[in-house]
């Protein structure tokens, strides 16, 4: 697989889906570059582009007009962002690759207790 | 706090002070609380497991939590599990309860009650209930939780208003208390596996307890339908009328209060995910 860069990242339709998401809810946002070097540092981490995470977390129902989240794809992304949370020694990080998937409809949350 | 003030105060509390253990007299209270609440046709059908967050394990907590339940379940230093034990309604059949009424004068003959009536038409009654040929599965077969009695559906319907009232007079009590509180869903097997809670036990959403961590106005009172569109008086259609006295009366009760979204929530929400290392 060819390395992810910023520029793919970009313009990832999930990556698009994201920071309107977040723009709509939370007004103009500060800085989308560092939100795209993160998420594309977490692509990296994964080895997966943006649109590849969505699709193995959320697939399409027997109708084919909704998704369905697929749990044990979810659970595996959190373990993965809290190794990259690790990895980077950042939970802001780590947290922007959680909004990257919370934003395409897959809930998630970092542990709050020490 | 009067009670129009309670439950004018109630919201839905998704953001609880984590570190701040609430005192088992508050919990106590709530519990006293459930213990009142009125029963379905007189039937003992509630259980309660409280559950203290810090006693549970690490992978404990993980198998709890569900897609849509999330930083809630971190926060919240208290759980309280509410069930219905469907074998709470053989005594019942036997007319034991209301037999027991009879004797207190609280069902009276004024009203038809006899220890005749008590045994034989009312727990007969109760009787064709438990052994209706309408039955469904006690539990729906998910998370992992697939065994499961096959049991009548009204009898499950009476157990699971019984849980509904005793969830309102918990969340109630709680907001009396100070504290804050949800119904949330968790993941039904896990918790089987954790509390070890009998077979005839219905289960239901968890209350999560704990102080607030966000304010407690919650970014204001929910929406809802407008009044006119669910009370009736007479016949459906027929809205009942909304007095503006009354609603201005409840609302210096502080009953009736400031709808949201208030105008800083989302900055509050922004800054409690911040506060707690949650993302946005």
């Amino acid at each position: 697989m060819a390395e992810i860069d910023s520029a793919d990242v970009r313009n990832a339709e999930s990556t698009r889906r994201w920071l309107s998401s977040r723009q709509d809810l939370w007004g103009a946002s500060a800085n989308n570059d560092t939100l795209i070097e993160t998420l594309t540092r977490f692509c990296q981490f994964a080895g997966k582009s943006p649109d590849e995470m969505v699709d193995d977390c959320l697939r399409p129902g027997k109708a084919g007009e909704t998704l369905t989240l697929r749990t044990r794809a979810r659970r595996q992304y959190m373990d993965l962002i809290e190794l990259f949370e690790g990895a980077v020694r950042s939970r802001p990080q780590g947290n922007i690759a959680r909004s990257f998937l919370i934003h395409n409809g897959i809930a998630m949350n970092p542990g709050i207790l020490p | 706090m009067e009670f129009k003030s309670v439950v004018g105060w109630r919201r839905s509390i998704r953001f609880f002070d984590p570190w701040r253990e609430v005192e088992r007299e508050k919990i106590q209270t709530i519990l006293e609380a459930i213990y009142r609440a009125p029963r379905v046709l007189e039937i003992d059908f509630v259980r309660v497991v409280v559950v203290l967050r810090d006693e549970l394990s690490a992978d404990e907590m993980q198998t709890l939590k569900t897609p849509t339940t999330t930083a809630q379940l971190d926060m919240a230093p208290v759980y309280i599990f509410f069930f219905a034990d469907l074998e709470a309604i053989e005594p019942a059949c036997r007319g034991d309860n209301f037999r027991q009424l009879i004797n207190m004068g609280v069902l009276n003959p004024s009203h038809g009650w006899t220890e005749e009536f008590a045994v034989g038409t009312a727990g007969q009654y109760i009787r064709t209930i438990l052994d209706d040929e309408d039955r469904v599965p006690l539990r729906l077969p998910v998370g992992g939780d697939s065994a499961t009695q096959i049991v009548s559906r009204e009898a499950l319907r009476l157990a699971r208003t019984a849980i509904g009232i005793a969830q309102e007079y918990a969340l109630l009590a709680a907001v009396d208390e100070g504290l804050g509180a949800q119904l949330s869903g968790v993941n039904v097997g896990a918790a089987r596996g954790i509390l070890g809670f009998p077979d005839t036990w219905v289960p239901s959403s968890p209350m999560l307890l704990g102080y607030h961590g966000e304010t407690i106005e919650a970014g204001g009172q929910r929406p809802r339908e407008p009044f006119e569109e669910d009370f009736f008086e007479l016949r459906y259609g027929h809205p009942f009328y909304r007095e503006p006295a009354v609603v201005d009366r409840l609302k210096a009760a502080e009953m009736i209060q400031d709808p949201a979204p208030f105008s800083w929530r989302m900055d509050e929400v922004r800054g409690l995910a911040r506060k707690f290392g949650l993302p946005d």
